[in-house]
């Protein structure tokens, strides 16, 4: 069997040698070098203006009447009182009182209608910016971030998930695009499994193992190159920049007024860890809240959790911005639909795809405002109506990425988006 | 004293549903006040009702900003006072108000009974009654006018929501609990703070006085129970009502607390409601559980738990006259009174209400119960043959 890329275009042939050049080289970082558009300039142009993601994903189904778009003093309103935030006329739940401080940087997208109540449905349907279809697989919105905007030479990972429990595995987000463009999971407790001592002896060991194994995997790939021995080199060259980098997972050394402000509870340490990644150079990492999924106790569960996410969300903005990151990082806090207006007989809310709300901010979007509109009570879309493919055309876009362009994948023209839909220029910068 | 106002004669193998009225929106909490001759609920539109017992004429009363579960009244029967998740205490006038208007007759179903005739086998449609349902029905009050009620007083009491309000029997102080874990004591007269008490580190589910006056209980979401000094403040003594606290490190969630709490002085002990086995709490799949400590020892001395799986919380549970503990239990599995002997783990009676249940009272005469439900109906049902609803 012919490896995969005996389709031998000239965009497999450049890499290749470019590939083997590099491989050779004692202690360089060698990276495979496959063309990552089918127009290869564009990566350089983002070089000189990179941009990232920084998402939050709050699994289970955030509540938007709990969080984004409250209703007071109606049947579907819940016990909880509306805010005023930054921006005069805009108001958040009770529940996120140091968030609102924030609102002039952010944009509340009202009008999202997935129409799609199913947990796995859902967020497949978010992070790829495409329904689901059986047989069909997507990459991810990380996977496509990190292709799209990530430089060849990144010090960092290009698509990171930060999660509880996260050890240093690779997921399998990508799809077609490789597993070069996976994400890798890390969690705020621990670096990734297998991470040397910091002792100059086991480095040094460390590093010997990897020029040993870059001898011999030159050896192979010179006649047997394919995308699982792509693979496998992108994993162990990803794991080795980490290991130049191991230091960001020490949180301790971060001021303790810093580690305050995020606070000292998972989701405060993982947003912090999220800030230094992105200062290191990651260009998408994406921290996952949970316990979204209060189909009962609705109210004292979101007060535990979007009490939570208020404090570590805000503390991460007003850093960023602070550092001067935010203009160049695009923000977005998603789920994979929102909760019903209707409150159960167990003081819960269901799952409710129709309408719901997404917020984003930070670089090219439009900030401090809200797109769309729910009516009075919540049960529906009444301005601005806006789904997941709208969404994922405008993430992109957001941070310079024309999501009308294709990928190359072995000969194929594969389109960055779903081409029947389009992004909401309105919130566009 | 008969047997219609005798509360030992109070059979719950007798029970049913005498009066049932229905708000414009869900019901969260009950109440009795002390005179019996209201029932007060609570609704999700932020309002307290009230209702009264002899024609089911209901009053609205406007000050919250959110929903209120905290009721209770001074022991002269003059003053309700609420609290609500707005973290706001309101006093307000039983009676009075300014009369102004038409009146708003309570939606449901006046007794014929109210007048003295029986309603021979109609009642509306639960276990333990057997005939035909009566549909509801609005009574026009033509004439009769409208007593909007103010409040007295509006205190910022808690930050967060206030979860329970008590009052002492001379009807001096108040106690409330809620989400800043806070035990706090108020001055019935003038509502000032008396006293501030911190130590529990969950949400304060519910407060009660001890019937002595001299110290107050409180309960948290992970069970804990501590009894304090009303003199000073300090810590008499701590139960371990842990059984009502479920952990699940899968959901992150902690579920579950110390829904109620009541005190029998003449057997001191003290009676904690809540759940149990609870393996889903996001699911809100759980049993209902009320454990019975003893007053001098602070140990737990009986736990009850329903016979079949109720998929209930025990909203309540109290020490009835008659010698049995009274629960009332609501959730995915509907709602029900449930009625344990001291001595037997699980309910010699059990009394299905046509809708889950978030809340229970019992009147001063000891035969009714009145319960707040899902379905926006305040039920009363009676705990003897008797028809009547008072």
């Amino acid at each position: 069997m012919f490896p995969k890329y005996a389709c031998r275009s000239s965009v497999h042939g450049m890499a290749r040698r470019q590939f083997l050049g590099q491989s050779l080289a004692i202690g360089g970082a060698a990276v495979g070098g496959v063309s990552r558009f089918a127009q290869p300039l564009f990566g350089n142009h983002l070089a000189s203006e990179q941009k990232r993601v920084l998402a939050f994903y709050l699994d289970g189904g955030l509540s938007q009447f709990e969080s984004w778009d409250p209703k007071t003093g109606v049947p579907t309103g819940g016990p909880f009182r509306a805010i005023p935030t930054s921006v005069p006329g805009i108001h958040l739940s009770e529940l996120m009182p140091l968030t609102a401080q924030q609102m002039h940087h952010l944009l509340i997208l009202r009008g999202v209608n997935t129409n799609e109540n199913v947990h796995a449905r859902g967020r497949q349907m978010v992070l790829t910016g495409r329904r689901f279809v059986p047989g069909e697989s997507h990459p991810h919105l990380g996977a496509v971030a990190a292709k799209a905007i990530a430089p060849e030479a990144a010090p960092m990972p290009g698509h990171i998930r930060v999660v509880a429990g996260g050890g240093g595995n690779r997921s399998r987000d990508a799809a077609y695009l490789g597993a070069e463009f996976s994400s890798i999971v890390m969690s705020e407790k621990n670096p990734p499994n297998h991470m040397p001592a910091d002792d100059p002896a086991a480095l040094k060991r460390d590093l010997a193992r990897h020029n040993l194994r870059r001898g011999w995997d030159s050896h192979l790939l010179s006649r047997r190159r394919s995308a699982m021995t792509d693979a496998y080199l992108q994993s162990f060259e990803s794991a080795e920049r980490l290991v130049g980098q191991r230091d960001v997972f020490d949180l301790s050394s971060e001021p303790a007024n810093e580690q305050e402000r995020y606070g000292t509870q998972a989701l405060g340490r993982q947003c912090l860890l999220a800030r230094r990644l992105l200062e290191r150079g990651a260009t998408y990492v994406q921290v996952h809240h949970g316990n979204y999924d209060t189909h009962a106790e609705n109210f004292s569960f979101h007060i535990e959790q979007v009490g939570e996410f208020d404090r570590a969300f805000a503390a991460t903005i007003a850093d960023l911005h602070e550092r001067g990151m935010l203009e160049s990082t695009l923000i977005i806090v998603f789920s994979e639909f929102g909760r019903t207006p209707n409150i159960n007989h167990r003081f819960g809310r269901d799952h409710w795809g129709t309408s719901w709300s997404v917020v984003v901010g930070g670089c090219g979007v439009q900030q401090g405002g809200v797109f769309g509109k729910t009516n009075d009570h919540g049960t529906e879309v009444a301005e601005g109506e806006v789904d997941h493919g709208n969404l994922f055309h405008t993430f992109l876009q957001a941070v310079g990425v024309d999501s009308t362009d294709t990928f190359n994948i072995d000969g194929r023209d594969v389109q960055i988006a779903d081409p029947a839909s389009e992004p909401i220029r309105e919130v566009l910068a | 004293m008969s047997d219609d106002t005798n509360p030992i004669a109070a059979d719950p193998e007798k029970a049913h549903v005498v009066s049932q009225w229905k708000h414009d929106s869900r019901l969260l909490s009950c109440r009795f006040d002390p005179l019996g001759r209201y029932v007060y609920t609570t609704a999700y539109d932020y309002t307290i009702q009230r209702w009264e017992l002899a024609t089911g004429t209901k009053t609205v009363l406007k000050a919250h900003d959110s929903w209120v579960r905290g009721l209770a009244f001074s022991p002269d029967g003059e003053t309700l006072v609420s609290g609500g998740y707005d973290g706001r205490l309101i006093w307000w006038p039983v009676n009075g108000g300014d009369v102004t208007g038409e009146s708003v007759a309570g939606e449901g179903v006046t007794e014929e009974s109210a007048t003295g005739e029986g309603v021979a086998g109609e009642g509306v449609a639960g276990e333990g009654v057997t005939g035909e349902s009566v549909t509801e029905e609005s009574a026009t009050g033509e004439g009769v006018t409208e007593k909007k009620i103010e409040p007295q007083r509006i205190v910022e009491a808690h930050d967060g929501w206030i979860r329970w309000v008590d009052i002492n029997s001379d009807g001096s102080l108040v106690a409330t609990g809620g989400n800043d874990h806070l035990v706090k004591i108020w001055s019935f007269e003038t509502g000032e703070l008396v006293r501030s008490i911190a130590g529990h580190d969950r949400h304060i589910y519910s407060v009660h006085f001890h019937p002595s006056g001299e110290s107050v209980f409180s309960g948290d979401l992970r069970g804990v129970v501590k009894q304090w000094s009303i003199a000073d403040g300090s810590e008499i003594a701590t139960y371990d009502a842990k059984a009502l606290y479920t952990e699940n490190p899968g959901q992150a969630a902690e579920y579950g607390g110390v829904r109620s709490m009541d005190f029998d002085a003449s057997e001191n002990r003290l009676v904690c409601s809540g759940l149990h086995e609870a393996p889903n709490p996001f699911a809100g799949e759980q049993q209902p559980l009320v454990v019975v400590f003893d007053g001098s020892t602070h140990e737990e001395l009986h736990k009850f738990i329903a016979k079949e799986g109720l998929k209930c919380i025990a909203w309540r549970a109290l020490f009835h006259p008659a010698g049995f503990i009274l629960g009332a239990c609501g959730g995915g599995g509907g709602g029900f009174l449930v009625f344990w002997r001291p001595d037997a783990e699980t309910e010699f009676h059990r009394f299905k209400l046509p809708d889950t249940l978030r809340d229970m009272d019992l009147h001063p005469n000891g035969l009714l119960v009145a319960t707040a439900h899902n379905d926006e109906h305040v039920r009363i049902t009676r705990l003897s043959e008797n028809q009547s609803a008072t």
